[in-house]
């Protein structure tokens, strides 16, 4: 028997539109909002922020914190939380100078050092999680707490800022046209991250486990893997960050990664909601840290108090993830 | 005379019309049911009149005075009282907790709840409606049935003239739908009278006294249901005669069929030896009532429960099903019930649902070739004809039997031989209910084996060559072909008394 053929429907669209999911004039409104921004900004400070030096500072003072947000959104991807990564980058950063500075390693094998302290603390959050069944919230605050204290004690809560080789510093600090390495880092990560996502059955696995876990079980998805590989990317790239940004200092001060952790989930809610209907994607969350960067920069360009900055940071990621429900209840 | 009047009510979403001009009236102290597709209003209706949204056009009378609706509470307040197909309950409250949400607790004189009076009066409300259970227990001990008791309960302690009850069937087997209709029936004879949503016909014409069909919005009619005959019915909601939607096709019969699932001893902590075949190109159904563990049978076989012994063999051969992604890797696929629970990701367009445990079949060279996967997944959702508006479209813009069809698209894309099928026609609409039909008939045919789990009677004799009935936790008969009737299930089923006690 064959079964009724009621409707035809037509042939399908594009590959291309799920690149960014379903996109809509609400999923653009960031992006047009960093434009608005920039033009604002070049408007109330024509010789000062619209120059070539002005957006390669914001591109450089962006990607670190940029990659640690794409580290963050794998985890916001499955479905998790992490509050680990900010101690993730200091207990990194602290890792790689007590080695270099203090027992005089060479900088690639403090590195890979760094990285398998990385699979470690990322494997303890996904076995916390997954395994023993620990709310991550809970879970990644237990180890951010772990890994602070770890930091403090190896660097006796001192900023260290003797024995800095030159090699460890270039790490964080060489340059084309300008261009700082983290920003070479991160286009690297950030594209390989975002190809993986969509061209591989693990990255689409990963959307499955956030979306629907039971489901994704039933469709003999493992779910507990894609949980523990998403904590550990995340530790990885967490650490990545912290290593460069203490090379790129020359200085390391115990907790630096402190002040990261909010503007990075900032930006990782602020590209949930940019070129993509509720979806964290790579390129989104890239978009959304200098989306802050520049709101941040041009604000100090047209002095406005420091504090305004805290007020900017908080205003654009409540207005991005409410804005499509602030417009409904205003048209009701 | 009538209670309730609907006057050219409208509602357009976006640009969906989803009522267009419809008006019938509820006569006091009546059962009237409101029938009709998914899709074909009766949600809107019904959210218009508990207040949810306000219509585009229209009004509506409420024992003869005019019926504004701003607010919910302004529904209840107005004497109208819901009961929905998933009670909104918590279930790690106490019953009486749950049986009082949002209502005002009776205070002793300090201020503090008097819960004695509470679980009294908790107690004999669910007396009332024949439902003994401790008050003081968490809601969660209760079985769907029970709990659709509570919120009846719940309902009814406001004394409402008018009950809405919106498909509070759908998840119970056939004797505990019989004592649900029964309350009804006592509840019109104290004086309240009842819009009575259901996708069940036959507990249409079992309860009520006038039915409303809706399709496409419109209201297409509202007869008395003594003047209606089921095909009628039928012909009004879906638009055309669809007789045959319960009628057998007897295909040859397998006696000389190839066995391609042996199951034998299958236990757990209630079930004990669960052993029966399937042949390549078999239907068998399993008939069981509410909490006999017809589902767990299922869930033991696609490595989704655990079972404490026996074996699932394949060709002979004994399959590995420590698993879900095992027993799938053998070709054994569980369509679960709730679709929406542990059926589709709704965060992913519907193709990625098609393809999600066949990722690896697109992949050339470790990447997924999308082009491919996206041309795959449309070819097998249409061969199920599912009605969508892309195919990048979101799971959450499909009806329940559209949702249903991508879920059975999924699993032709692979080597799937063995299909089991939880309830598969859960909240489907009657179109799609023959359409889905017509599938899994299609699907054995091309030699796959099916087993089928459904509280539906009926569903089990329009599809199944086999219906094994289970009993006190084991396999007690088996039915075939032609003595496949609903009530030779039914009569099977219930026949020992000591383990049923039903209300008939």
């Amino acid at each position: 028997m064959t079964i009724p053929d009621t409707t035809d429907t037509p042939p399908n669209t594009s590959a291309r539109s799920s690149w960014i999911g379903s996109f809509d004039t609400a999923s653009a409104t960031p992006v047009i909002f960093l434009v608005l921004l920039i033009v604002g900004f070049s408007i109330a400070e024509p010789a000062y922020f619209p120059t070539r030096e002005n957006f390669v500072t914001i591109l450089n003072d962006g990607a670190l914190l940029a990659l640690l947000a794409c580290g963050l959104t794998l985890v916001l991807i499955v479905g998790e939380f992490d509050l680990s990564i900010a101690a993730t980058a200091s207990w990194a950063g602290a890792l790689a100078t007590v080695l270099i500075t203090q027992l005089g390693w060479p900088v690639p094998t403090a590195f890979l050092v760094v990285l398998a302290s990385a699979l470690i603390i990322g494997a303890f959050n996904g076995v916390l999680v997954t395994v023993l069944e620990i709310p991550a919230l809970v879970a990644t605050i237990g180890t951010a707490s772990l890994l602070d204290g770890a930091t403090l004690w190896v660097t006796g809560n001192s900023v260290i800022f003797m024995g800095f080789t030159d090699a460890f510093v270039w790490t964080g600090s060489w340059r084309i046209a300008g261009l700082q390495a983290p920003v070479f880092y991160l286009l690297v990560l950030a594209i390989l991250i975002a190809i993986a996502l969509r061209y591989t059955v693990t990255g689409r696995h990963l959307y499955a486990t956030g979306g629907n876990r039971a489901a994704s079980r039933m469709a003999g998805i493992r779910v507990n893997r894609n949980v523990l590989l998403a904590f550990v990317a995340c530790a990885v790239l967490a650490s990545i960050t912290g290593f460069m940004y203490t090379a790129r200092q020359g200085s390391l001060t115990p907790l630096f990664g402190t002040s990261m952790m909010l503007p990075a989930y900032a930006a990782a809610f602020l590209g949930y909601v940019t070129l993509a209907n509720r979806r964290f994607h790579i390129l989104g969350t890239v978009i959304g840290v200098y989306i802050i960067g520049t709101g941040t920069l041009g604000l100090l360009l047209i002095g406005a108090p420091a504090y305004s900055q805290q007020l900017f940071a908080g205003a654009v990621l409540i207005a991005a993830t409410g804005g499509s429900r602030i417009r409904n209840l205003l048209r009701k | 005379m009538s209670l309730l009047q609907f006057s050219n009510i409208s509602k357009t979403f976006g640009e969906t019309r989803a009522l267009k001009g419809v008006d019938f009236d509820v006569r006091e102290g009546e059962i009237h049911a409101l029938v009709g597709e998914n899709g074909a209003g009766k949600s809107t209706l019904i959210r218009i009149l508990a207040g949810d949204f306000p219509p585009d056009a229209g009004s509506m009378m409420l024992a003869g005075s005019p019926l504004r609706l701003l607010h919910p509470s302004d529904a209840l307040a107005a004497g109208i009282g819901f009961v929905h197909q998933r009670p909104p309950f918590i279930a790690d409250l106490s019953i009486t907790e749950n049986f009082l949400l949002g209502l005002p607790y009776q205070h002793r004189r300090a201020g503090l709840i008097d819960w004695k009076a509470q679980h009294r009066e908790c107690e004999a409300s669910l007396a009332s409606l024949g439902l003994s259970v401790d008050p003081r227990t968490a809601l969660a001990s209760l079985s769907a049935h029970q709990r659709q008791m509570v919120a009846l309960a719940r309902a009814l302690l406001r004394k409402p003239r008018l009950l809405v009850l919106d498909e509070i069937t759908a998840s119970l087997s056939e004797p505990e739908v019989r004592t649900l209709l029964d309350t009804i029936h006592k509840l019109r004879e104290r004086g309240v009278s009842v819009i009575y949503v259901s996708h069940r016909l036959e507990e249409v014409f079992r309860i009520a006294d006038r039915v409303t069909v809706l399709r496409d919005g419109r209201r297409i009619s509202t007869t008395r249901l003594d003047e209606m005959t089921e095909a009628g019915l039928v012909r009004d909601i879906v638009g055309s005669d669809m007789q045959d939607l319960f009628a057998r096709e007897d295909g040859p019969v397998g006696q000389n069929r190839e066995t391609l699932v042996s199951v034998q001893g299958l236990c757990d902590k209630r079930l004990a030896d669960i052993s029966f075949d399937i042949a390549k190109g078999e239907i068998v159904g399993i008939a069981g009532l509410g909490g006999s563990g017809r589902s767990r049978i299922l869930r033991m076989i696609a490595g989704a429960s655990p079972r404490t012994a026996g074996d699932v063999l394949l060709d002979g051969r004994p399959a590995a099903i420590g698993s879900v992604r095992e027993a799938l890797q053998e070709g054994i696929a569980l369509v679960t019930e709730e679709r929406s629970h542990d059926g589709f990701v709704e965060t992913l367009p519907i193709w990625q649902n098609v393809s999600l445990p066949w990722g690896n079949r697109f992949r050339t060279r470790g990447f997924l070739n999308l082009r491919v996967e996206q041309r795959k997944t449309e070819e097998a959702t249409r061969r199920f004809s599912v009605r969508m508006p892309s195919i990048n479209a979101s799971m959450l813009a499909l009806s329940g039997g559209n949702q249903q069809k991508v879920i059975f698209a999924r699993w032709v894309l692979g080597p799937v031989r063995l299909l089991l099928l939880d309830e598969p026609t859960h909240g489907v609409d009657i179109g799609s209910k023959t359409q889905i039909y017509g599938a899994i008939r299609e699907l054995a045919h091309e030699g796959r084996g099916i087993l089928v789990v459904s509280s539906e009677l009926e569903e089990l004799q329009a599809l199944c060559d086999r219906v094994l009935l289970l009993k006190d936790g084991t396999i007690t008969d088996e039915l075939r072909g032609a003595e496949i009737s609903k009530d030779a299930m039914l009569h099977r089923l219930l026949s020992s008394s000591d383990s049923t006690k039903v209300a008939v």
